[in-house]
């Protein structure tokens, strides 16, 4: 679906041809202080989409916003999580996703991501005192056994043993599954990132938010991070993340989109948006 | 301060414990009155009573009503009530005493219901005894109590309990911005201040100065005490990145230490000060108070406004700001968070002292007066908005004006329970505080 | 001093019911701190509830069986308000709020206001005559001597000590069950990281409040046996001091460990009554000459337990079990 965006101009607030999010007029402001101002927001499905801007344009709120993690103060955004992402649970909210489109507006930041957009964080949240594998299996979304009153019951070990595979699949293919009994604070940095990612997947997100995932990791694990990244869309999973360094940004995305103190100044493709002049002045401007 | 034996943390905190323990019961030990140590006077023999007016089943306490005890005519000690209605005077000796009750000093309202009874001509006392001696008082018959009276009263009254919570609420409230710890000895602090001034103004084995003399160096002492806390311990634990739950717990077994140590030293009774013990209450309006009231709230309000001065316009108060904001992004522009840590410690523990001397003045020295204090300073804290030491300022003074108001139609047994319980309903309905933001509730 | 009968005394206590009674408490505690990091500082009020729940209901006539369902069940309500009024909010006010119940508890029961309930200051008696009834041990004096010391129990003693040690066990196991289950798993990840718990999709408000009523349950549990085997409740029993004294217990044996709470509690117990037999002793011996009263001894050893507190946190926040690495309490 990436390649429908071919045709697609390059201008702020446009129309993607099948959208897995749609934000609108969503706003937040700390004191006098706008940090988030976004018009209108398209993120196309099946598509590695960038989010670029200088420091504090508002990159990290927007996404504290998106996934329930900070409160709006005005505008509203929807997902179509469509019938590829598995991470629909059923109740209401999947009446409401049948008909495509769920409202996120207003929901708590662990519905969010039951409603399949999981995210990562800038600064990398690994469970120290679970074990790799655990934080892994943390992330499955059927185990009943998470439930109190199934807690002590035999379900739970049979989904546990099924995703267990899944599990130390995913780890194999992130290069960790030899560490799978450690615990997750004696990884370095860099692995934990890939953990994050690799919890991030085995949630079976239909849009996955990463922060950042490339920040402080060791050049030779950059490498395999975007290339996982690139293999998500064709796996269901729509990527949007945050990047600063514009070579790895023109690299992997299929679309990219600007902000500039908390508004899109600029969205296109990777080598249209690089050269407009907004965005070479949004990044020069703040250089010292 | 480069040789081994203070250079590893953890040997550090060993050395500044034992340092601490021992200059504790050492030096105070020493000073302090032989009585203390478990022999004659203070833990010995009492007479004591409560000044109450029954009601309808409801008591209710009378305080300032000056008792005077003297043996054969030789006068050996005068007191007033306290809040609670309560109060004792130590006598030296088993033997017979008179115990006289100054009728003037009957708030307006109360009246001895067999007015011949102004004076119990013999109270036997046996040695160690503690002799309960009762003035049956009533509503009186000739003065009414006006409704505005009682409550004018109870504004001097709440207003001195919220300036004594406002001042000792500022090192506390301080400490959590900087550090996100609450710190549950404080309150021992609080008493801390208060047996220090005892110490120097009323114990026999103490210098004796006069307590208005014995204030600054009382503040001095507590506030070395704190940097001696801060330096020895809470430093220390900072560097091997202890976490804040493990910061707390350390604080609740320091408070519970401190608390009983002081318990050990001190003696369980509570104790006056010998200055501004007895005061003619002074007369405006429908209000009629001691001056020391007067005093305590004026004096608060002062340092309050100081302190709020030196927090805005100075350097180290910017510091101090700047690392209540964000610690890592002050550290990194250059401020020495430890250093704003050792001010903040001083400083607070100073404040913490008076605002212990002056529950002291208003009501009287006990091992335990700032445990129970901590858990309305929390109420004020958490009224005002936690973290925002201005906030903490305000909230502190609502707190006390409440509870004691609250006194005028509920039962003071109740007094505590009524500050906790704003505490929870604040929680619930405005948990960032009347000040507070509500990003910082997170 | 007699180091022999002082040992065989502490021993004793170190099995006792206090110590069964502890233990059991201790193990809610672990629940909500070891497990789910919640500091709740009123634990002392889930014993309260427990213990008064019952005893007023069959003062007032009820039998036994129903007084321990509404103590229980109070204990239950106790957690879920705490729940309500703080779980949404930062961390810390937790400790602040709980702490605050259990003296607003308390002075509510110290009230001449609920005196028709509570009895205020006087407390209840003698409510728990019907579990003596059940006692299925046969009259009698057991247990052995250790060098002419004896280590003995009434069949009463004995029957209320096999009761709460047995229900420490059970409670025990049902903790190792739920943290090795998949909602241990969770609870773990939110005590970890509420953020990352809550990217996960995971309800983390639900998680913590649920740990806060099982704990509270558990910790009742405790305070009913206590109630039971005193056969008197009052308030001024109910001080902060034993929240101190169970977070030692569970700090002891290792925050979030699972046999830790039973192994401390009787190593905790044991130290108590040997520096009460020590310190009596030496009072009576007259070592401290003028400088303490007989009155003190309480205080010297409420003393050194905060002082031990410090000492753990600093040197061992692992526990006596635990290993370093694993500590809750540590790192930031």
């Amino acid at each position: 679906m990436a390649e429908a965006l071919k045709s697609v101009p390059g201008r702020p607030g446009v129309a993607k041809p099948s959208p897995i999010l749609v934000v609108e007029g969503v706003r937040r402001a700390f004191g006098g202080l706008v940090a988030v101002d976004v018009e209108h927001l398209e993120i196309q499905r099946s598509s590695v989409t960038a989010l670029i801007g200088p420091n504090g344009s508002g990159k990290t709120t927007l996404f504290n916003l998106l996934c329930g993690f900070d409160s709006v103060d005005e505008g509203e955004w929807r997902i179509f999580p469509g019938s590829r992402g598995g991470g629909v649970q059923p109740g209401p909210e999947a009446e409401e996703s049948k008909l495509g489109e769920v409202r996120l507006t207003g929901r708590q930041s662990y519905e969010i991501a039951r409603l399949g957009m999981v995210r990562t964080f800038q600064l990398t949240k690994s469970l120290s005192l679970l074990s790799v594998l655990d934080n892994v299996l943390l992330a499955a979304k059927d185990q009943v056994g998470e439930r109190l009153s199934r807690s002590l019951g035999r379900r739970w070990r049979e989904i546990d043993e099924r995703n267990r595979s899944a599990a130390m699949e995913i780890l194999e293919r992130f290069g960790l599954a030899h560490m799978s009994d450690e615990y997750a604070g004696a990884l370095s940095g860099g692995q934990r990132k890939l953990l994050e990612l690799a919890r991030a997947v085995m949630a079976r997100p239909s849009l996955l938010l990463l922060d950042e995932p490339l920040a402080g990791v060791n050049p030779a694990l950059v490498e395999s991070i975007l290339e996982h990244l690139l293999k998500f869309p064709a796996e269901g999973m729509t990527v949007l993340f945050v990047e600063h360094s514009m070579d790895m940004v023109m690299s992997i995305s299929d679309w990219v989109v600007c902000l500039e103190e908390g508004s899109v100044i600029a969205e296109g493709p990777p080598e249209v948006v690089a050269s407009d002049p907004l965005v070479v002045d949004a990044y020069l401007g703040r250089e010292e | 301060m480069s040789g081994g034996l203070l250079s590893d943390p953890k040997r550090r905190v060993l050395v500044v414990a034992a340092l601490a323990i021992m200059t504790f019961t050492g030096s105070f030990g020493w000073l302090w009155d032989g009585a203390a140590l478990g022999q004659d006077d203070v833990d010995g023999q009492q007479i004591r009573g409560v000044m109450e007016v029954i009601e309808d089943e409801e008591r209710r306490p009378v305080e300032g009503v000056e008792m005077i005890v003297s043996a054969d005519g030789v006068e050996i000690g005068r007191v007033r009530s306290d809040a609670s209605g309560e109060w004792s005077v130590q006598v030296p000796e088993a033997g017979t005493y008179q115990v006289r009750l100054e009728v003037d000093t009957l708030p307006a309202g109360v009246q001895l219901t067999d007015p011949e009874r102004v004076e119990l001509s013999a109270v036997q006392v046996r040695e160690g005894q503690r002799k309960t001696v009762r003035f049956s008082l009533g509503p009186g018959f000739t003065k009414s109590l006006s409704t505005l009276e009682s409550l004018s009263n109870l504004v001097v009254l709440g207003l001195r309990l919220g300036a004594i919570i406002a001042l000792s609420s500022v090192g506390l409230s301080l400490l959590y911005s900087i550090s996100g710890m609450f710190n549950f000895a404080h309150g021992e602090l609080v008493t801390l201040g208060a047996m220090l001034a005892y110490l120097l103004s009323t114990s026999p084995g103490g210098p004796q100065w006069h307590l208005a003399a014995a204030v600054f160096p009382t503040m001095l002492m507590a506030g070395c005490i704190g940097g001696l806390m801060e330096f020895g311990l809470w430093r220390p634990l900072r560097r091997r990145k202890t976490g804040v739950v493990g910061l707390t717990l350390v604080s609740i077994g320091f408070s519970l230490f401190l608390r009983y140590l002081l318990l050990l030293i001190f003696g369980q009774s509570p104790k006056p000060y010998k200055n501004f013990n007895i005061q003619d209450p002074i007369e405006f309006l429908t209000v009629s108070t001691p001056p020391k009231n007067l005093f305590i709230i004026g004096l608060a309000v002062l340092l309050l406004l100081g302190g709020g001065m030196l927090l805005r316009y100075t350097r180290i108060g910017t510091a101090i700001r700047a690392v209540a904001d964000n610690r890592e992004l002050a550290e990194s522009s250059g401020i020495d968070v430890h250093h704003v840590f050792l001010v903040t410690w001083i400083v607070g523990t100073a404040l913490t002292a008076l605002g212990g001397v002056f529950l002291g003045i208003g009501e009287s020295v006990e091992w335990d007066m700032g445990f129970k204090l901590l858990l309305l300073i929390f109420a004020g804290m958490v009224l005002g908005g936690i973290g925002t030491t201005f906030g903490a300022m305000v909230g502190g003074f609502a707190i006390g004006f409440l509870v004691e108001i609250s006194t005028y139609w509920v039962d003071v047994q109740f007094k505590t329970a009524i500050g906790l319980g704003v505490l929870v309903l604040m929680l619930l309905f405005r948990p960032q505080g009347l000040m507070g933001l509500r990003g910082r509730i997170g | 001093m007699d180091w022999l009968e002082i040992t065989v005394d502490s021993l004793r206590g170190s099995v006792s019911l206090v110590a069964a009674a502890y233990a059991l408490s201790s193990i809610g505690l672990n629940l909500q701190f070891g497990s789910a990091g919640l500091l709740n500082f009123g634990h002392v009020a889930s014993m309260l509830v427990g213990a008064y729940g019952m005893a007023i209901v069959v003062d007032l006539g009820g039998p036994l069986l129903l007084g321990v369902l509404v103590g229980v069940a109070a204990a239950a309500l106790l957690g879920w308000l705490w729940g309500i009024t703080t779980l949404r909010l930062r961390a810390d006010y937790l400790t602040v709020v709980t702490l605050s119940f259990g003296e607003i508890l308390r002075f509510l029961i110290r009230s001449n206001w609920a005196n028709p309930f509570t009895k205020s200051v006087y407390g209840i008696q003698r409510f728990a005559d019907e579990f003596y009834d059940w006692n299925p041990i046969p009259d009698g004096d057991y247990g052995f001597e250790i060098a002419s010391n004896p280590i003995r129990f009434s069949e009463r003693q004995l029957w209320v000590m096999s009761v709460c040690w047995g229900l420490a066990i059970l409670a025990t196991l049902l903790f190792r069950s739920l943290m090795r289950s998949p909602w241990g798993r969770t609870v773990k990840a939110v005590r970890e990281d509420e953020d990352a718990a809550r990217s996960l999709g995971k309800n983390v408000y639900l998680y913590k409040q649920q740990a806060l009523i099982i704990g509270s349950v558990i910790g009742a549990l405790g305070g009913i046996l206590l109630g039971i085997e005193t056969q008197n409740v009052y308030p001024d029993f109910y001080i902060p001091l034993v929240t101190i004294n169970a977070f030692a217990i569970v700090i002891l044996g290792g925050a979030g460990s699972v046999w830790g709470p039973m192994a401390a509690s009787i190593i905790y117990w044991f130290l108590f009554e040997w520096l009460d037999g020590v310190i009596n002793s030496a009072m009576t011996e007259g070592y401290f000459g003028l400088l303490f009263e007989p009155a003190d001894s309480g205080r010297i050893r409420t003393v050194l337990l905060g002082i031990g507190l410090v000492c753990l946190m600093v040197f061992r926040p692992q526990g006596l079990f635990g290993r370093r690495r694993e500590v809750i309490l540590g790192g930031t």
